[in-house]
């Protein structure tokens, strides 16, 4: 039977005005279908910019085998287990926001990079360089500051080995790069330790083409310290926080949506050519038109914790906790009672957000 | 003009108020004392907001006090309450004192703490800095071990607040910036006097030492019978000593506190290793003999550096 059109017969959702306008924003139908099932035994390592974080508690909340190779002394009290970097991700490396960065975490873990210039001084204490908020007065000594670099190093590899899904957000294009050695920070100098030098550091936004090829060499690396060379399977996802300030000399709006853009069709390049890799839309769902903003906070930048839900809802619809454990109704419930007692985004660790105090 | 020292502490705080007895009635000094027994912080540190108002360091609010004491009470947690309730408040800036001094206020080391051959603290497998060490709940709030008989009679803590007494010696601080505040140290595990018994501590302390018995047998690989285990508990015993001190030294350097060390017990360490096959049965054997310094004899030789303000 012939058709008149290509766009006939097309499910609601493909068109705009019965799949966003006239569609309730808090139950985005059909926004997301599962390419593969998340088994309970599966080893879930998180990481990503700071939106990360949500999804990383969440699934936790959910029963689901989200692994912690740095876990806090288990008598430091919960609300500072964020302030020095436990429980936020799957080891204690802080928010990564680029791809380069995880990149340059992999190469450091493998020992192929050895990034320079990692010790940021401030009033007598040492930060490490590339997760300068985990220790939040910084270290005693440059020796101290070493040895819990090492030990981290050695935990996530042992996280990349035995992963089995590696939840990646992308977070930023923009980034501050040593200009000799190439190393990436995950904010810019300066701003929680060490000194702005423009003869030292460069700014870099980086294009969709060194985003891809970051991403495919974090894999490789990935697959090569695997006993069976294995690629694990990736959840990306794009966050939806938009940024704080650019550096890109652009109108932040305007940095905001290349950032975002590049980012969205890495990930849709990598879900669409590999089977192991799938894309979860919570760009979408926070930014979609039909919420009007409501999804975030008074700023238009932290994400409301009802948007939250609905971000999480749309992934539990589709990766249902009661699958991994049969405990669906006492682990939805502790998970809606969390998330009202949560305060949300002034609960996360967001490095980023702290240039806004230089907006004078 | 009469200078005015405040102690606040626990109830060890009653071996000062002993030691202080011949001097009361000197022409130079005076003495407050603001003591509760040391579960008694927790509960209040726990369950409570200790506050700044009129000058006063306030207590936490009738409603918190009760709150802590909600089930039946023992006579000793009975009085504490009372006591709590009739005061109101911990001190008043406007009473000019000269010194304030703070008993058993201490860190307490923790397993499993030890320190590496770099000389890295290490909690199990993994390095911690001294700002974590300080954040831990009971680290620095020293009564949480001692409170299950209390958690049974009624006083609750909640877990998901922060019991630490850091935050008290802040608000001391801030009421009063000039005025020097002692922190009297004791070294691990020392800080029992042999009352305490009947609270439990020393079978707190053996509970303490069979876990570094435990761990320096981990460590050593199980290999009971080497020299190694001895070394290793030694080592583990030193660093926590050296991490008790080093965490006070942090403490004090932010918030500007003197560190006042009691006498003795560095030649009672050096005997309890000489020669000895088994740390445990030496150290902390039904001796007693690592408890005996907190005595009122002990605490006025202490007096001597303490008035000296």
């Amino acid at each position: 039977m012939s058709i008149s059109s290509p766009y006939e017969n097309l499910a609601k959702t493909a068109f705009w005005r019965s799949g966003v306008a006239e569609a309730s924003p808090y139950q985005p139908e059909g926004i997301y279908s599962k390419k593969w099932n998340i088994p309970y035994e599966y080893k879930i390592a998180t990481a990503g910019s700071c939106f990360a974080q949500h999804i990383s508690r969440e699934l936790k909340q959910n029963g689901f085998n989200v692994l912690d190779m740095e876990p806090a002394p288990y008598d430091l009290p919960k609300k500072l287990h964020n302030k020095f970097g436990f429980s936020m991700y799957s080891a204690r490396y802080g928010n990564i926001y680029t791809t380069q960065q995880l990149l340059q975490l992999a190469k450091e873990v493998v020992g192929k990079f050895t990034p320079a210039d990692t010790v940021w001084e401030k009033d007598g204490r040492f930060y490490d360089a590339l997760r300068p908020a985990v220790e939040p007065s910084g270290y005693a000594s440059v020796a101290e500051l070493t040895a819990h670099r090492k030990h981290h190093l050695s935990k996530v590899e042992e996280l990349f080995s035995t992963m089995d899904l590696f939840i990646f957000t992308l977070g930023l294009t923009e980034a501050w790069v040593h200009k000799e050695s190439g190393t990436v920070y995950p904010t810019a100098p300066g701003t929680i330790a060490g000194a702005y030098d423009k003869n030292k550091y460069i700014f870099k936004n980086y294009s969709f083409i060194e985003v891809m090829k970051a991403f495919t060499q974090f894999l490789g690396i990935i697959r090569s310290i695997r006993e069976d060379r294995s690629t694990p399977k990736v959840l990306l996802t794009v966050s939806p926080v938009p940024l704080t300030a650019t550096a890109s000399g652009k109108h932040v709006l305007q940095a905001t949506t290349y950032s975002k853009s590049v980012l969205r069709a890495v990930a849709g390049e990598f879900a669409s050519n590999h089977e192991n890799i799938d894309y979860f839309p919570s760009y979408e769902i926070i930014t979609n038109q039909a919420a009007k903003g409501e999804f975030y906070e008074s700023n238009l930048r932290s994400v409301r914790s009802d948007g939250v839900e609905v971000v999480m809802n749309t992934f539990f619809a589709e990766h249902k906790p009661s699958e991994n454990n049969g405990k669906l109704t006492n682990l939805r419930r502790g998970r809606r009672q969390a998330i009202q007692s949560e305060p949300d985004d002034d609960d996360l660790q967001c490095e980023e957000a702290l240039v806004e105090f230089y907006n004078r | 003009m009469k200078k005015r020292i405040l102690f606040i502490g626990t109830s060890h705080i009653g071996t000062f108020r002993s030691a202080w007895d011949p001097i009361e009635g000197s022409d130079e000094f005076e003495a407050d004392f603001f003591g509760v027994p040391e579960p008694v912080w927790t509960g209040l540190l726990s369950n409570g907001s200790f506050q700044i108002s009129d000058n006063k360091l306030l207590l936490p609010t009738q409603e918190e006090i009760l709150s802590a004491f909600n089930f039946k009470l023992d006579a000793e947690l009975k009085k504490s309450r009372e006591y709590l309730l009739r005061s109101k408040y911990v001190f008043d800036a406007n009473d000019n004192y000269s010194k304030i001094v703070l008993i058993d206020f201490d860190f307490h080391y923790r397993f499993p703490l030890w320190k590496n051959d770099d000389g890295i603290y290490m909690y199990d497998n993994a390095p911690v800095s001294l700002d974590l060490l300080l954040s831990l709940d009971r680290f620095a709030g020293n009564m949480h071990s001692h409170s299950g008989k209390y958690r049974q009679s009624g006083l609750t803590f909640k877990d998901d607040k922060e019991v630490s007494f850091i935050s008290l010696i802040k608000l001391i601080r801030q009421l009063v910036p000039n005025v020097p505040i002692d922190l009297i140290r004791e070294p691990f595990n020392m800080s029992s006097n042999i009352k305490r018994d009947k609270h439990n501590r020393i079978e707190t302390q053996i509970i303490s030492n069979k876990q570094l018995h435990d761990f320096a047998i981990k460590k050593s690989r199980g290999d009971e019978k080497t020299k190694m285990r001895n070394k290793i508990v030694k080592a583990v015993f030193d660093a926590s000593v050296a991490t008790s001190f080093e965490c006070h030294q942090l403490c004090t350097d932010r918030l500007g506190l003197n560190i006042r060390h009691l006498p003795q017990p560095q030649e009672t360490l050096d005997d309890t290793y000489a020669g000895t096959k088994d740390i445990f049965s030496v150290a902390y054997g039904d001796t007693g003999r690592l408890n005996r310094h907190c005595t009122p004899k002990y605490a006025e030789y202490y007096f001597k550096d303490i008035l000296d303000v």
